[in-house]
């Protein structure tokens, strides 16, 4: 609003004018166009607004809704969480299974190396590697056990 | 999740199995003094157990000296101190898994600092046990290596 009639035309709306001003009022809005769209507007909105209705929410209904938007809600957090829940134990569980799996291979590993004869496999499969200079091993092999037979030097010339 | 749970329920599975097969067993070690002298054989109680071993000595009588054991298990090790300065160093080289345990057994003769090899050798223990003997000042010196 450009016009400097506005806020007396409004008041002269609101019937807060006096009947003299409501004269000069009537009379401005005959010549002035703007003002005139102004206070048709004003009386559009006073007649929706006294068209429209409004009605009484019992408590029973305020109640109802309440109650849904509790549910609605308890449902969103719950099921939130289970996502939550469900994207951990996933985590935990690929983590248990990899620690399981390297267990599993670690333990098989440690329990199949081959044997594997490093030098001369002599009776019984024993292999001498070192004894002293004043000792001479001898290998039997009995029905019942492998025996290494430690001579000293001096005991098998003595045998002689 | 289904295939994350199969995942996991053979990995369990197996690493079940794994450790069921994985039953470690002992390596006993025995140290014996025994003596030529005798009419008969004579096993004492706490021996008995190797007895139809030590026949095969050709020995005749017998004294426990010392009894140690270990898992069967790689470089699991034993170490026992004899007589006459005498010393066993008793070690697991491999476990293999047809139940051969490979052990190294050395016989080391220890006088102050000086340190010598009397014999150092390997033994694929399963079935038979193994009988390192050697002489001592008083009778013979048996250390026997059993895998139970």
């Amino acid at each position: 609003m450009t016009c400097e009639w506005a806020e007396r035309v409004s008041a002269y709306f609101d019937g807060e004018i006096s009947d003299e001003r409501k004269n000069d009022v009537q009379e401005h809005l005959k010549t002035c166009s703007e003002c005139a769209r102004y206070i048709e507007r004003l009386r559009a909105l006073e007649s929706l607004r006294k068209n429209s209705v409004q009605e009484e929410v019992s408590q029973e209904q305020w109640d109802s809704c309440w109650q849904e938007i509790k549910q609605e809600t308890t449902r969103r957090i719950l099921k939130r969480r289970h996502v939550h829940f469900i994207r951990n134990l996933a985590i935990l569980g690929a983590i248990a299974a990899t620690v399981l799996i390297a267990l599993t291979v670690w333990a098989v590993f440690k329990y199949e190396p081959s044997l594997q004869c490093t030098g001369v496999a002599e009776i019984g499969g024993v292999e001498i590697l070192d004894y002293g200079a004043e000792y001479t091993p001898m290998v039997m092999e009995t029905e019942n056990a492998t025996i290494i037979m430690v001579i000293d030097s001096g005991e098998e010339e003595t045998k002689r | 999740m289904r295939i994350f749970f199969l995942l996991s329920s053979v990995a369990v599975f197996v690493l079940v199995v794994g450790f069921a097969f994985a039953d470690d067993k002992t390596v006993l070690v025995y140290a014996i003094r025994g003596y030529a002298e005798g009419k008969d054989f004579e096993c004492p109680e706490d021996l008995k157990a190797l007895e139809k071993y030590l026949k095969e000595t050709g020995l005749k009588r017998f004294a426990l000296l010392n009894k140690d054991s270990m898992t069967a298990q790689k470089d699991s090790r034993v170490t026992m101190a004899l007589p006459e300065d005498l010393k066993a160093e008793i070690s697991v080289e491999e476990v293999a898994k047809e139940g051969v345990v490979r052990v190294r057994v050395k016989l080391i003769h220890e006088t102050g600092d000086k340190k010598e090899t009397v014999l150092d050798t390997k033994y694929p223990l399963k079935d038979k046990p193994l009988l390192t003997n050697k002489r001592l000042q008083d009778g013979v010196l048996i250390l026997a290596i059993i895998l139970k």
